[in-house]
C-alpha cells in the first residue's frame, strides 16, 4: 500500500526508472512478434539473461564503490577450464565446480589487493588482470576447448527444478543474496560509503581497503559460478569464451541506473537491465534482424533506454 | 680416333659431374603460424612431398608477425632458392611476392589469396565456393525433398564469413525446395551462438537443419538442441577435434574438413612442374571432405 501512495510510487520511480524501459521495450517486442510473450520463451530469456545477471551482481557492487572490474571475461574462461580439468582428472562434478569458485575468489583477491592497498586504478589492474586470467586459461589447456558430455556438472547449466531451469534458480538466489547484502546490512551500507565519499567513510572509520578488497574477492568468485553456468550449459570449458562479457556486464549494471561513478545503485536495477539487454537479442533474434543491422540497433538502444532512464526520474524526482 | 674418344668421355663427364655435385633444389615454405594445427598440417605436407620429390625445403615459421614473414622471406631470397611457397600472414605478404617474381622465382600461394598477378598459382580452398558446396551437398542429401533451415552466420565483416553466405545465397535458388527460415550471426563462438540458437529453435520449431558457418557455432547449435530436447540436424565447418567426436557419437550431422596436408602437396607439385619449364593451374581450388557418421573414421586421429 505504501507502495501506492504518491511518494512512495516517486521514490520507486526515481530508484527504478529502468522498469519503465524495461516495460517499453517488452511492450514493442510482443507487438512485432507472436512469439515473444509465450511461457517457453520467457523460460528462454530468463535462462539466457542468468549467466550475465550473475556476472553483473557482483559488478554493481564494485562499481557502487566506484570501481570495475574488465576481467570478467577472461576469469569466466579460467575458472570453468580449472573446473573443467579437475572433473577430467577425478570424476568429481563437485570437486571441480568447489577448485573453479575458489580460482575465481582468488583472481578476485588479486585484482582486489591491487586496488585495496597498492592504490593501482581499477581499470589498470583489471585490464591486466583480463589478459594475464586468459593467457593462463590458454596454457593449462593448451589453447583448446575441453568437451565432456557427463558428469553433475552439467545440472548447474541444463537442469530444471519444477519446470524452472537451474540457472534460473541460481541467478534468483544470486540477486535475493546480493540485495540483501547491500541494503541489510553494515556491509553494504560501507559499500555505498566508499564509493559515496571514500575520504569520509575512512574518517568515521570504515576500513575501505577492507571493503575494496572484498567487493573484489565477492565479484570474482560471483563470475566464476557464472562460468560454472556456461560450462554446464555448453558442456565443455574453452579458453577463449567469455570474451566481451565485461561490457555485456558493465552495460547492464548501467542501464539498471546504477552511477559510474560509485555511491549509487541497486541488484533489483541491475536485474532490469539484464533482462532489457536480453530481451533485444532475443527480440532480435525472434525477429531475424539482419545481423549487421542490430549492432547499430543494439548500440542506439542502450543509448536510448539510459536517456528515458533519466528523464523518468527527473521527472519523479 | 683415341684423341675423339677421350674427348667424348670428357665432354659426358663435364655435363654429368656438376650434377652430381650440385646441391639439390632448394625451396622455401614460408608459413604464417605452425601453432595452428591447420598450418602445421600443411607444413608437414610441404616437407613430405619435398622430400618425395628429392627437394631440399627450408621451412620459416613467422609466427603470425608480418614483420617476420618480411625478414624471412628476404632471407630466404638470397639463399638461391628456386620456388618460394607462401601462406601469408596478411595482405603485406603481397609486396614480398612481388619481389621473388621480380627476381624470376615462381611463387606458390598456398591457402592465402595474394590476388593474381602476384602469384604463379594460387593452391587452396576458397570460402565462395565453400558455401556453394555446402549447399550443393545438403541438397544431396534431400533428394529433392522440401526443407527448411535456419543458419548460423559468423562474425558480421569477416570475409570469411560473409564470403561464404555469399557462395551460399548464389547456390539457394538452384534448390527452390530449400528454405531458409532466418539467418543469423552466432560470432563464430560457442557461447555467443548457444541463445542465438536457442531463440531460432523457439521462433522456428519447423526447422529441420541449422547450417553452422563453423565448428564452433555448431556445438553451440547443438548444446541448445540438447537445452530444448529437440532433435535436429546440425552442420559445422573445420572438423574440429570435438565436432569430429560429435560426429562419431551422431550429435553433429556433419562437418567439413579441409585439405590442409594436400594443399602443401600439390604445392611442391606444382613447384617442381614450373621448374620443369610446364604450365600450372593458376588457380587451383581444392576439394573439401564432408564428413559424416559413416566416414568419420578417416579423419579421426
Amino acid at each position: 500500500m505504501k507502495m501506492l501512495s504518491r511518494s512512495g510510487l516517486s521514490m520507486f520511480m526515481s530508484r527504478y526508472g529502468s522498469f519503465g524501459v524495461l516495460f517499453v521495450i517488452s511492450l514493442a517486442m510482443s507487438l512485432a512478434n507472436k512469439s515473444f510473450l509465450t511461457l517457453p520463451n520467457l523460460v528462454n530469456v530468463a535462462r539466457q539473461v542468468s549467466i550475465n545477471t550473475i556476472i553483473s551482481a557482483g559488478m554493481t557492487f564494485i562499481i557502487i564503490t566506484a570501481g570495475i572490474d574488465l576481467s570478467v571475461g577472461s576469469l569466466v574462461a579460467l575458472s570453468s577450464c580449472v573446473a573443467m580439468i579437475i572433473i577430467e582428472a577425478t570424476g568429481s562434478s563437485l570437486l571441480g565446480i568447489c577448485t573453479g569458485i575458489l580460482i575465481g575468489g582468488a583472481a578476485g583477491a588479486f585484482n582486489g589487493a591491487f586496488v585495496a592497498w597498492a592504490g593501482i586504478p581499477p581499470f589498470i589492474v583489471t585490464l591486466a588482470g583480463l589478459t594475464i586470467y586468459r593467457g593462463i586459461a590458454l596454457i593449462i589447456t593448451g589453447g583448446t576447448p575441453i568437451i565432456r558430455f557427463e558428469g553433475g556438472f552439467r545440472a548447474l547449466g541444463q537442469g530444471a527444478l519444477l519446470g524452472i531451469p537451474v540457472p534460473v534458480i541460481i541467478m534468483l538466489i544470486v540477486v535475493l543474496f546480493m540485495h540483501f547484502l547491500l541494503t541489510r546490512t553494515a556491509f553494504g551500507t560501507h559499500v555505498y560509503s566508499v564509493g559515496g565519499n571514500e575520504e569520509a567513510s575512512r574518517l568515521s572509520g570504515i576500513k575501505v581497503g577492507k571493503v575494496k578488497f572484498q567487493v573484489y574477492v565477492m565479484g570474482g568468485m560471483l563470475t566464476a559460478l557464472a562460468g560454472m553456468v556456461l560450462m554446464g550449459r555448453l558442456s565443455s570449458a574453452q579458453p577463449n569464451t567469455g570474451e566481451g562479457f565485461e561490457l555485456d556486464a558493465i552495460a547492464t549494471v548501467i542501464l539498471g541506473g546504477t552511477s559510474l561513478m560509485g555511491g549509487r545503485g541497486t541488484i533489483w536495477g541491475t536485474l532490469v537491465g539484464a533482462f532489457i539487454i536480453g530481451i533485444l537479442n532475443n527480440g532480435f533474434n525472434l525477429m531475424a534482424v539482419d545481423a549487421h543491422f542490430q549492432l547499430v540497433a543494439k548500440g542506439i538502444i542502450i543509448l536510448l533506454a539510459v536517456l528515458l532512464d533519466r528523464y523518468l526520474k527527473r521527472k519523479q524526482a | 680416333m683415341k684423341g675423339k674418344k677421350l674427348l667424348l668421355i670428357a665432354a659426358a663427364l663435364l655435363l654429368v659431374v656438376p650434377k652430381l655435385f650440385a646441391a639439390p633444389v632448394l625451396i622455401a615454405f614460408s608459413v604464417s603460424t605452425t601453432s595452428n594445427p591447420f598450418y602445421a598440417t600443411m607444413a608437414q605436407g610441404v616437407k613430405d612431398e619435398a622430400a618425395a620429390l628429392g627437394f631440399d625445403v627450408i621451412i620459416l615459421d613467422a609466427q603470425n608477425k608480418i614483420e617476420k614473414q618480411v625478414a624471412d622471406v628476404e632471407d630466404a631470397l638470397t639463399k638461391n632458392i628456386k620456388v618460394l611457397l607462401i601462406n601469408g600472414v596478411d595482405d603485406g605478404a603481397i609486396p614480398l611476392a612481388q619481389k621473388a617474381l621480380g627476381k624470376g622465382i615462381p611463387v606458390m600461394a598456398l591457402q592465402r589469396n595474394l590476388n593474381p598477378g602476384n602469384m604463379t598459382a594460387f593452391i587452396g580452398t576458397n570460402n565462395v565456393v565453400l558455401g556453394e558446396q555446402l549447399i550443393h551437398w545438403y541438397a544431396s542429401t534431400l533428394g529433392g525433398r522440401p526443407s527448411k533451415v535456419l543458419i548460423l552466420t559468423g562474425t558480421p565483416g569477416a570475409a570469411s564469413s560473409e564470403d561464404r553466405i555469399k557462395g551460399i545465397n548464389a547456390t539457394l535458388p538452384k534448390y527452390p525446395n530449400i528454405q531458409v527460415l532466418a539467418s543469423q550471426t552466432g560470432y563464430y563462438d560457442r557461447a555467443k551462438s548457444l541463445p542465438v540458437a536457442e531463440n531460432m529453435l523457439l521462433r522456428f520449431p519447423e526447422a529441420e537443419a541449422i547450417l553452422c558457418l563453423n565448428d564452433e557455432m555448431a556445438m553451440g547449435a547443438l548444446a541448445a538442441a540438447s537445452s530444448m530436447n529437440k532433435r535436429i540436424k546440425i552442420t559445422g565447418m573445420d572438423a574440429n577435434p570435438d565436432a569430429l567426436k560429435a560426429v562419431a557419437e551422431g550429435k553433429l550431422y556433419m562437418t567439413i574438413a579441409l585439405p590442409p596436408y594436400d594443399i602443401g602437396r600439390i604445392g611442391v607439385q606444382f613447384a617442381r612442374d614450373v621448374l620443369a619449364g610446364k604450365q600450372v593451374q593458376a588457380m587451383k581450388i581444392m576439394d573439401v571432405n564432408f564428413v559424416t557418421e559413416k566416414n568419420v573414421g578417416q579423419f579421426r586421429k
